[in-house]
């Protein structure tokens, strides 16, 4: 982030937008779902960048679903953050590549961490390939899929939220926490509001009059949630903001009403 | 011949394998893991010398070819991967299509293919693009066109389709009608990735199988895996031996003297692999049974032949482990006299007619392995198989 905030031409020191992603993340129950939404260039990859770098320093495997970006760009980012991605791919992360089939017929073998599906309208092969890269770790995951909404281009909107629903539901039940980003605005406000229902927890960021970021943990399935604009600077939240958003869970039923 | 699917417990069911020519149904309900299964297929006719066509939906013939490699040395020159979707750059085996073409293309592309390369199987794979991006009865004629053509050629097909992307899900009345269907499921069990296949009747065929759990050996293919095979018995009965002689790898946990909890064993045979858990016979181990019992598949029931006072034992321990959990009844010591007769035991035992009774020397290392492969059949097959 410090280099985006850079060529912003913004002052500061540059840092990796800490303190962004998890205060929010770490609210999070172990087994849920998730919507990351937000429009292109608000930072949803650096957001998902950051969580990973905290998910492995504390142990915690992740699973990489790489439909905009090419688990070159992860190992990119592995290596800028200090760790060498041999030791990284296939131990505390799988990489499922939907990119490189899609790109490129070259280099789309298998390899250690990384599993390759043939086209990004195999749905069932990047099911079956999510399933497989959690497997390969001690539960609870986090699945990261970057992003949602390209696969529209290639799947048809019932077969893709069908695929959406059955790979929410089993990820949760199953494995740990998905955690999907989808580029806001971009598809059917329809298809956006499906998504948004078959999740647990939508986070949202956006840009502000200002062009400054923010974010919100919008609602959570079963919890309290006060929901608030957060700013995200640069050197992290604005002062005196421990967490992002307040999140409790239901003391009692009646408390909902 | 029949063209085998080279798994030899369900080949075996299937009196060789599937007819020739015929359809069959790869399917499941969401996603699975089918497609091993169909490059098993594949894998089994190359190593034949047949020739075989792998038709990808996807367009990604390169990655599909590099999956055969998994299955060891296989006569390559003998497979045609055809792209039938949109490919990506010109460096397909075939680059048929640079996008979705429609569907009197694809038969058209096809029936060039049988009529060139005169392949004796073929696959689809998959179906699913075809049918979220057709209307109901575009794709129900396609597939209709499509298994005559396959049918007219001699081929033995197979189509891999996913039933939530049909409508409403369910399956299409022609799919219905392939000679045979294997139905899919895949899901995550305490952190381990459990598939499972079974055969259902359809179109003239009335077998059926249990769900069949399976795994994918590097450099082997397919392996029918049974988990938990129980191997129980009373006291004295020869439970320990049983699954020594009868383990690739037995092990035992063990304390200074005598068994301290259970043994333990991984078998194999044709096509199969199973983890041989045995009980222990010793009543201050009891504890142990019920959880030793948990999401058994199958049965050994191991007695004494020599010891009819024990036959009780034996009945308790069964109806513990439950009646519906398939069962083969080994009589140990059968060689040695004083015996008991099968009708015997069976009588003694109070058993059902369906249940198999093998006469075995555990020290020998008689009859055991025929004991197992029978009740792997029973795992696979049910009763009938007995």
């Amino acid at each position: 982030m410090g280099k985006i905030g850079e060529q912003r031409g913004r002052e500061g020191p540059p840092v990796r937008g800490d303190h962004v992603a998890l205060p929010l993340l770490n609210q999070l129950p172990e087994f849920c779902s998730v919507l990351l939404s937000g429009p292109p260039g608000v930072g949803k990859f650096e957001f998902l960048m950051e969580a990973l770098d905290r998910y492995l320093e504390d142990g915690q495997p992740v699973v990489f679903v790489c439909i905009d970006v090419g688990p070159g760009e992860l190992q990119a980012h592995l290596r800028r953050s200090g760790r060498d991605p041999t030791l990284v791919l296939g131990r505390g992360l799988s990489v499922v590549d939907g990119f490189t089939a899609a790109v490129s017929d070259e280099g789309i073998e298998d390899r250690e961490g990384v599993r390759v599906v043939s086209s990004l309208s195999n749905l069932e092969g990047l099911g079956m390939a999510i399933t497989e890269g959690a497997a390969n770790h001690n539960r609870p995951v986090k699945v990261f899929v970057y992003t949602i909404s390209t696969l529209f281009l290639h799947n048809s909107a019932p077969s893709l939220s069908k695929f959406f629903q059955i790979v929410s539901a089993r990820v949760k039940t199953q494995m740990g926490t998905i955690l999907y980003a989808s580029q806001a605005g971009v598809t059917e406000e329809r298809q956006d509001n499906l998504l948004r229902s078959l999740v647990d927890g939508v986070i949202d960021m956006r840009f502000n009059a200002s062009l400054g970021r923010e974010v919100m943990l919008h609602h959570l399935r079963g919890y309290r949630i006060v929901p608030e604009w957060i700013p995200i600077r640069e050197d992290g939240y604005r002062a005196g903001h421990a967490a992002p958003a307040t999140v409790s869970r239901y003391a009692s039923k009646g408390e909902n009403a | 011949m029949k063209a085998a699917i080279g798994l030899e417990a369900l080949d075996r069911g299937l009196d060789g394998g599937l007819q020739r020519p015929s359809s069959f149904l790869l399917s499941s309900e969401v996603m699975a893991e089918k497609r091993s299964f169909a490059e098993q297929f594949i894998a089994t006719g190359l190593r034949a010398g047949e020739t075989c066509l792998y038709l990808d939906l996807y367009g990604s013939p390169r990655l599909a070819r590099h999956k055969f490699a998994r299955f060891g040395d296989l006569p390559l020159e003998h497979l045609v991967v055809a792209s039938l979707g949109p490919s990506s750059d010109g460096s397909f085996d075939e680059a048929l299509s640079k996008s979705v073409p429609g569907t009197a293309e694809i038969l058209e592309r096809v029936e060039a293919l049988l009529v060139d390369r005169q392949p004796t199987r073929v696959i689809l794979d998959s179906l699913d693009l075809l049918a979220e991006e057709l209307p109901k009865p575009a794709f129900d004629a396609f597939l209709r066109d499509f298994t005559d053509l396959l049918k007219t050629s001699g081929a033995v097909a197979g189509l891999l389709f996913v039933e939530s992307s049909y409508g409403n899900g369910g399956t299409p009345e022609v799919l219905e009608r392939s000679e045979y269907r294997f139905e899919f499921r895949s899901a995550l069990r305490e952190g381990a990735l459990i598939h499972k296949l079974r055969l259902s009747p359809s179109g003239q065929n009335r077998l059926a199988t249990r769900w069949i759990p399976f795994v994918f050996r590097e450099g082997r293919g397919l392996v029918l895996h049974f988990p938990r095979v129980l191997v129980a018995g009373p006291s004295g009965s020869g439970v320990s031996t049983v699954v020594r002689k009868l383990s690739q790898s037995p092990s035992r946990a063990e304390r200074r003297q005598g068994p301290a909890a259970f043994d333990y064993g991984h078998a194999e045979g044709a096509g199969w692999e199973a983890e041989l858990v045995g009980t222990p016979g010793k009543k201050r181990f009891a504890f142990l049974l019920p959880v030793l019992m948990r999401g058994t598949q199958g049965l050994l029931l191991v007695i004494d032949s020599t010891r009819p006072g024990k036959l009780d034992d034996t009945i308790a321990l069964r109806e513990m482990v439950g009646k519906k959990v398939p069962t083969v009844v080994v009589a140990n010591k059968a060689d040695l006299e004083g015996a008991m007769t099968m009708v015997q035991i069976r009588e003694g035992l109070d058993l059902e007619d369906e249940i198999p009774i093998a006469e075995a020397s555990a020290s020998k290392g008689h009859g055991l392995q025929e004991a197992l492969e029978q009740l792997i059949d029973v795992m696979i097959w049910g009763w009938a198989a007995a």
